[in-house]
């Protein structure tokens, strides 16, 4: 009865931890859908975004302006996004992974980082290499510019006040539910692209327009690896939470059998032994 | 020419124009087909769309970039909205709205946050007030 009455409450607590995840996977997948809309949104804009600012950094008048001149690199500054929160599998550790690696890359000069979410910055903070200088949330606000323009800001003001000489990013992209890819990129300086350059006649001046123009597209570039590191940690959580559940009903399913076992063996000896008494009377 | 307005949150037109009529800095400018190749700011503002058929749409964007190249034409905007879904009584509420919202601002930042719904309610009220006008045929400069 003792064993019986184990595995009952251990069915009871499978129960329990099944319910949690089921649920927890469900109101992944209802974020998901936003988040995946969301990320969605801007791609044609920044496809056209980088196009556009590819063509200004292969023209005559970048080659004078900071942002687009690559200077030695003394220190650099890596922007991170990771998650807020735990209990989607590996998507924060395979987020850290990169940021390791790409530490491990650019040894040679000093680093500073920027945290988004609050795993970037307990890393950030533990790490010994690199000097947090700035953590943001990644779950607060709708996703618009609001989330993007403040981490941007710190970056500009770093790299122009000559701090860092390269900005780095290091977010998810978002390919399917089953699927993202870590992806380091650099944002400054930006890089230009002699195939498409062209030139073209700027107003206002060109200094302010480069300014404007590559700043705007900067913004919907981090705004965008947001919306995808969201979208990514979504799909990355519910996936998680799914093979808890099927983890879950596995177990159950075994310790259902077992107790059905030992139920039947209970059965089986005590008819053996109501069976056994009788006949000793009977004789 | 081929025009497309691009935001943040997806394509709002695409498609063969006759004439693009928008706000730089410098003044309004209308691009025409085989405009010279051009990068500017674009001012939160009317973005006037003429078709080949002589269809007119009026969006309002806030503040973007304009880019033609020998492809075509471009705006990039963070947000622009369809003629349609301004309506003027609507907007005049969410200004007045706005503007209690500044007058009770408390800090620096409140106050930034309302001036910008403020300037956003303006530019949304100028083009909504445009489009009843623009149902003449002649050209109206949009109110700044």
């Amino acid at each position: 009865m003792a064993a019986l009455q184990g595995i009952k409450r251990r069915i009871k607590s499978v129960r329990n931890t099944r319910q949690i995840t089921k649920a927890m996977q469900m109101v992944e997948a209802s974020k998901l859908r936003r988040a995946q809309l969301a990320a969605l949104g801007p791609q044609a804009y920044m496809v056209a975004a980088k196009e556009l600012l590819a063509r200004l950094a292969g023209g005559s008048a970048a080659k004078l302006h900071p942002w687009f001149i690559p200077r030695p690199v003394n220190q650099d500054l890596t922007i991170v996004i990771a998650a807020d929160r735990g209990m989607a599998g590996a998507y924060n550790s395979n987020v850290l992974k990169a940021l390791g690696r790409h530490l491990h890359e650019t040894n040679g000069s000093k680093h500073m980082g920027i945290s988004v979410g609050k795993r970037a910055a307990l890393q950030l903070a533990r790490a010994s290499d690199i000097n947090e200088v700035a953590t943001f949330g990644i779950d607060r606000g709708d996703p618009d510019s609001a989330i993007a323009r403040p981490v941007l800001e710190e970056s500009i003001q770093l790299y122009n006040s000559g701090e860092v000489d390269a900005v780095y990013l290091i977010y998810t992209h978002f390919i399917s539910t089953v699927h993202y890819e870590v992806i380091t990129k650099q944002l400054l300086p930006v890089t230009a692209d002699e195939m498409t350059a062209t030139e073209s006649e700027l107003e206002p001046e060109a200094d302010e327009l480069l300014e404007f123009a590559a700043r705007r597209v900067l913004e919907a570039e981090v705004l965008q690896a947001v919306l995808e590191a969201r979208a990514s940690e979504n799909a990355s959580r519910m996936l998680s939470m799914k093979n808890a559940t099927d983890n879950a009903e596995d177990l159950i399913s075994d310790l259902t059998l077992a107790f059905n076992n030992a139920r039947q063996t209970s059965i089986t000896q005590e008819i053996a032994e109501i069976s056994a008494g009788a006949e000793a009377i009977t004789e | 020419m081929q025009f497309e307005l691009l935001t943040l949150t997806g394509t709002k037109f695409t498609g063969e124009v006759s004439e693009v009529i928008l706000t730089t800095p410098n003044g309004q400018i209308g691009i025409l087909p085989h405009h010279e190749p051009l990068t500017a700011v674009v001012k939160a503002g009317s973005v006037v769309v003429r078709e080949k058929g002589g269809k007119q749409t009026i969006f309002a964007a806030f503040g973007g970039l304009l880019e033609v190249t020998e492809a075509g034409t471009r705006v990039l905007a963070d947000e622009a909205e369809h003629e349609d879904s301004l309506i003027q009584a609507e907007i005049q509420v969410a200004l007045a709205e706005a503007e209690e919202l500044k007058t009770k601002a408390g800090d620096k930042h409140e106050l930034a946050r309302a001036q910008a719904l403020v300037d956003r309610q303006t530019v949304r009220l100028g083009v909504a007030q445009m489009r009843r006008r623009t149902h003449r045929p002649e050209r109206q400069t949009p109110p700044e």
